[in-house]
């Protein structure tokens, strides 16, 4: 499962447990909560009620207490001619309670009764009427009558206008002045009296809006309400079984009652003495703000929920599956198609790590694919592409000119002279030539580039052959500038380790329309081609042609060929006598390879050793050699004939390639031969390829194996140059030989070459030698060994072993 | 603080020595005021009367006979001087201008003395006649003005001539909000149960209930219960702003002055018949020069004067003679004696008909407001 539906799919099940744990208790808290805030509400309402009345009581108290001592009042009551009371002052006073009662709009009446209920003053709020002056029987005042405080409140049903009032009565003394100056006991005259309206609890009970389904009522002792609101189905009857039914309270008390068929919470106090006060809270409305409540909150969360998972997953999406999604993209641009990094974060966080540590290995990674890549691709001496990334190119073309023949080709060069400066410079000499060839080869092709750009490659195909592939071209004329050209940058000297230089290029052409049938047809025809140039004098280029192309078909034979008649056997050593030019005894025979092909008869070495030399093919036939070799000795031994060292070449191409003292000593053990039975022949480059096959050759001369230099003189070295070598004996080249019987040139380089190797305590070994003449010489001069068909030509070994047998006596000359 | 009817006892004692220790002290230091004050100093009385109740020239000559100065406050009802006359208890006042009706009890509350006729010999002069039901034995004080209380019209504003207080109290559409009314309840009430044909002091309950019904018809075509003395007032009917005033005979003669389209007339029903008389505050501050200005305004020439400039009748015999045969003719300041037998003078009233009047007055306010 992906990412982000396994997130959306969590998120949603999280949250709605969130919804849950947080939703349920938080509705059972709610539930308590409600009951606690009606409780309170009920209670803050009651003692708002309570306090309002309160606040009402006092300024009725005091207000009446101001009244009391008005002046005029006073005048009044001290007056107590009824006669002069009433037209004089009457109107007086009630002008001082009607200026009162615009100062005290919550009063609806004020009057003053005399002592026998006889209402004197009266000042109604409206003019309303008054029915009855004779008060004595109204329950305020039989209250104040008999009560032994200077006041009374009391809610009472208004006779005049069946009202619901408070009435304050208050009793108004007057000192007796003749009293006044012994006592100060002051004489009842008269109760004022104030009456105000519930307006100011009913604004507080009606503007009441929470009380909808249940109900407030103001009562009074026996229970008739006096303020009634809420819910109008209740009647004044059920209210007063309310009030007479439940148990009374002073302190605030909740209980749940039930009133006509419906339930509710009801809080009930006596304000003050006659005045009850009751809220009811309805049961169901409580159900029913739970159940909105309830509602809400279950659709809030979910609105939450939807919104903060819709964030949460936005966020995600934005914070880690975009990023990891391009993160992804831009590791897959990176590595599968090698692209450059695409992942820019600007946020550092974790994923930002991650890409960058993704980005180094990324990077990493790309740069060992290179480097990988350069070691596949890439020819380390010269940068130039490979013999394999050649391949692929080549057959590149082919593939993607869907098995058509492509319109390219192909130039196969081969440096001229490159093996000799190799011999004998060595192979760092050679490595620089090489480097310093395909800079020159680049340099050329850049030049051709600004013509026609991206149609030149050049790639070493290894050794001292190199390629170039012109690619959209059918135009043997094109192929053939670019030939000139090279050959033109080539045939200049080169400088290497301040030595000068001179090579050629031998280059075969060879056009893919013409001649290509394949990739592989192509390399190998522009190859044959490149040898047909060799033929041709080198330093030159040739197109590819049939006939050229058989002939050295057959030094691919031959190559072949070789490596089947190494695993066949077909291969045989004769051996050539040495001969001391003192004793005439054979002093050793040279091991010399025969190939005796099936069907085409003998194959002379100078044809095919080059070949396995170039081949690599000189490994195994030098492994064969020497140990054919010592087989051969050894059963000369068995055969009970005495025996004298046989000595084989050793190529500087297998002291170069591999361990020869392993490889000898392998042999020796292998067979049982004694080391100084086995010697070994070196050519000049062997010498000149450097320490390592020097040191070689010291380790194989330490385990008693002699060594000889061969061919001496064809090479650049001179004799003072052999000093300290690892040699022994010291062979002269035929060619010098042949030299002695054209002049004495030949006959004084001979006798000084002979002459310096006895100084180097060298023994002189001449190859070559066919006449008496040379013979004579040689022994004049004291060269040491004698080797050639004047003795003795190569013999098979039976024919060797039978030379033993005869003990044939030297032909001595004279 | 006086008592009017004081206990016998010994605290009565104990206050008499101590108001005579107060008096003295008093006498004492204004003795000493007066010798420490320069001989021409200006000496001053204080009137509480009704504004425009007395010939400004007449006050003239007096301030520069006695070298004093008369300072007036001025009440628009006798409600009003009622209220001052409690708050205050007299002090402060050295004159007051009383009506017939209240100057018994006035008496009763200490608030007025009788004035020395030894110090003010004019005030002899000052004799009512007959009037109505009047009570010539409660008279404590020197009769000041009389006259009666009736309709003053525009007549040039009315769709006919007014005869009856049934005009005014089932007024024509035309009047509607072209009368006024006094703030006076023994004036709203009595003259209604006068339009009835009751006694004006009635305290029958039913009588005063027809008053009441009769009023309340009438309420919403009255323009205002405001004091009859009022300068509004006055402006209104000449202005033609009212049509029909209840007002007294004196002040209707005044406004026909000004504006001749102006008519009194008591109703064929009767009116009013009143009296006002000049009083010595019991409070008192300087009793001597309050006889000086008693006896100033009783000599025959400025009664005369008085009267003429307050087109009222005067009841000083002296002057009368000195009055020209329009004024004594004139059947407004003089009416003849069947409307004035036709007439009532007020009378103190039951405290529960006081009520009902009180309530009934406060009834009609409430409905012009």
């Amino acid at each position: 499962m992906l990412l982000r539906p396994k997130i959306a799919l969590s998120i949603l099940p999280v949250i709605l447990l969130q919804i849950i744990v947080l939703v349920i208790p938080s509705f059972l808290l709610y539930q308590e909560y409600f009951a606690e805030q009606i409780k309170e509400h009920i209670s803050d309402s009651i003692s708002q009620v309570e306090n309002t009345l309160q606040l009402q009581l006092n300024t009725m108290q005091a207000n009446s207490l101001l009244f009391s001592q008005s002046a005029i009042l006073n005048r009044y009551l001290r007056t107590e001619d009824e006669i002069i009371r009433f037209n004089i002052m009457h109107k007086v006073l009630a002008n001082q309670f009607a200026s009162f009662m615009d100062a005290y709009p919550e009063y609806i009446e004020i009057s003053l009764v005399m002592l026998d209920g006889y209402e004197e003053v009266s000042l109604l709020k409206n003019s309303g009427s008054n029915l009855s002056d004779e008060e004595q029987d109204n329950l305020y005042f039989k209250n104040i009558a008999k009560s032994p405080h200077n006041f009374t409140i009391i809610p009472q049903i208004n006779p005049d206008t069946k009202q619901w009032v408070l009435v304050l009565a208050r009793k108004v003394f007057q000192k007796n002045i003749i009293e006044q100056s012994t006592s100060t006991k002051e004489e009842l005259k008269a109760y004022l009296i104030i009456k105000t309206s519930f307006d100011f609890i009913d604004n507080i009970i009606t503007s009441n809006s929470l009380i909808e389904h249940g109900f407030m009522v103001l009562q009074d002792t026996k229970g008739r309400p006096i303020l009634i609101n809420g819910d109008k189905k209740l009647t004044s009857s059920s209210l007063s079984e309310l009030f007479t039914t439940m148990p009374r309270n002073h302190v605030l008390q909740l209980t749940d009652w039930a009133l006509q068929k419906k339930n509710y919470i009801v809080g009930q106090k006596e304000l003050f003495n006659g005045l009850f006060f009751s809220i009811g809270w309805s049961k169901s409305e409580l159900t029913h703000l739970l159940k909105e409540m309830g509602y809400t909150s279950l659709i809030s969360s979910f609105l939450v929920m939807l919104v903060s998972a819709a964030t949460l997953f936005w966020l995600l999406n934005k914070l880690l599956i975009h990023p990891i999604l391009k993160l992804g993209l831009s590791a897959q641009e990176m590595g599968v198609k090698g692209g450059r990094w695409s992942f820019y974060s600007k946020s550092h966080d974790e994923l930002h790590d991650l890409a960058n540590t993704i980005k180094d290995m990324g990077i990493g990674l790309l740069r060992q694919k290179q480097k990988v890549h350069e070691t596949a691709y890439i020819d380390s001496l010269t940068k130039l592409p490979n013999r394999r990334q050649f391949t692929d190119a080549l057959n590149h073309h082919y593939c993607r000119s869907n098995y058509q023949i492509p319109n390219i080709a192909l130039l196969f060069i081969d440096l001229d002279g490159f093996k000799e400066v190799n011999d004998n410079f060595g192979h760092v000499t050679g490595d620089h030539l090489l480097m310093a060839v395909a800079k020159r080869l680049k340099h050329a092709l850049r030049a051709e580039d600004y013509i026609n750009p991206g149609r030149h490659k050049i790639a070493r195909l290894g050794g001292d052959e190199f390629t170039v592939l012109l690619t959209g071209t059918n135009d043997r004329h094109a192929a053939e500038h670019i030939a000139k050209r090279i050959l033109k940058v080539l045939s200049t000297s080169f400088m290497i380790a301040e030595r000068e230089f001179l090579i050629g290029a031998s280059i075969g052409i060879a056009i893919a329309k013409e001649t290509g049938e394949s990739a592989i047809d192509l390399l190998k025809n522009a190859d044959t081609a490149m040898y047909e140039a060799k033929m041709m004098g080198k330093n030159t280029y040739r197109f590819f042609s049939k006939t050229a192309a058989l002939k050295s078909l057959k030094a691919m034979e031959i190559k072949e060929d070789l490596r089947r008649a190494i695993h066949n056997n077909e291969l045989q050593l004769n051996y050539q006598p040495q001969i001391c030019s003192k004793s005439g005894k054979m002093v050793g025979c040279e091991a010399l390879v025969r190939w005796h092909k099936p069907g085409k008869g003998w194959i002379p070495p100078d044809v095919f050793i080059p070949i396995a030399e170039e081949s690599g093919l000189i490994i195994s036939l030098g492994r064969w050699v020497i140990l054919e070799a010592c087989h051969q000795v050894k059963l000369w031994q068995a055969m009970g004939i005495p025996v004298v060292p046989v000595w084989v070449n050793v190529s500087c191409v297998q002291l170069e390639r591999e361990d020869m003292h392993s490889v000898i000593i392998d042999c020796l053990m292998e067979t049982g031969l004694s080391a100084e039975l086995l010697a070994v022949e070196i050519t000049e480059s062997s010498i000149m390829q450097g320490e390592d096959s020097i040191l070689q050759l010291q380790k194989i001369q330490s385990s008693g194996i002699q060594i000889a230099l061969d061919d001496f003189g064809t090479g650049y070295s001179s004799l003072s140059a052999l000093r300290g070598l690892p040699i022994n004996k010291l062979k002269i080249d035929k060619s010098f030989i042949t030299d002695l019987n054209s002049g004495d040139d030949g006959k004084a380089i001979v006798s000084a070459i002979i002459a310096m190797a006895h100084q180097l305590h060298l023994q002189v070994v001449a190859e070559g030698v066919e006449t008496a003449e040379e013979f004579n010489f040689l022994k004049q001069y004291s060269a040491d060994i004698i080797q050639g068909y004047y003795f003795s030509k190569p013999l098979l070994p039976n024919e060797i072993s039978e030379r033993f047998a005869k003990h044939i006596k030297i032909k001595a000359a004279g | 603080m006086h008592k009017v009817i004081p206990a016998p006892s010994t605290e009565l004692i104990k206050y008499l020595i101590l108001s005579t220790i107060l008096f003295t002290s008093l006498l004492l230091s204004s003795i000493f005021c007066l010798a420490a004050a320069p001989s021409q100093q200006t000496e001053e009385i204080t009137f509480l009367t009704w504004g425009d109740y007395i010939n400004p020239e007449l006050v003239t000559q007096f301030e520069a006979e006695y070298n004093a100065k008369v300072n007036f406050v001025y009440f628009e009802s006798d409600n009003g001087r009622d209220e001052i006359l409690i708050n205050t208890n007299a002090f402060g006042y050295d004159i007051l201008l009383v009506d017939s009706t209240n100057l018994i009890s006035y008496k009763k509350l200490g608030w007025i003395n009788d004035f020395d006729p030894q110090a003010a010999p004019n005030i002899n002069y000052a004799q009512l006649p007959e009037l109505s039901n009047l009570d010539k034995e409660a008279q404590f004080c020197t009769p000041y003005a009389w006259g009666t209380t009736g309709i003053a019209y525009r007549k040039d504003l009315v769709p006919e001539p007014i005869t009856s207080w049934k005009q005014v109290f089932s007024p024509a559409p035309e009047l509607q909000g072209k009368i006024l009314m006094s703030s006076m309840s023994t004036e709203v009430v009595g003259m209604a149960l006068k339009s009835l044909g009751y006694s004006m002091a009635s305290s029958n309950s039913q009588e005063l209930e027809q008053a009441r019904q009769l009023l309340l018809a009438q309420a919403p075509s009255v323009a205002g219960y405001s004091p009859i003395a009022s300068d509004t007032k006055t402006a209104k009917l000449v202005t033609g702003q009212a049509s029909v005033t209840l007002t007294y005979s004196g002040d209707a003669l005044m406004l026909h002055a000004l504006e001749p389209q102006v008519e009194y007339l008591v109703p064929k029903e009767g009116g009013a018949v009143w009296a006002d008389f000049i009083c010595l505050s019991a409070q008192a501050g300087n009793v001597k020069l309050a006889h000086h200005f008693i006896d100033f305004i009783n000599r025959p020439k400025q009664a005369a004067d008085n009267a003429l400039y307050l087109f009222n009748a005067t009841p000083n015999s002296e002057a009368e003679k000195l009055l020209p045969s329009e004024f004594l003719n004139n059947s407004i300041i003089y009416p003849d004696e069947a409307l004035i037998a036709q007439s009532e003078t007020y009378q103190l009233l039951s405290p529960r008909t006081i009520k009902k009047h009180n309530s009934i007055m406060r009834e009609l306010k409430e409905l012009t407001k």
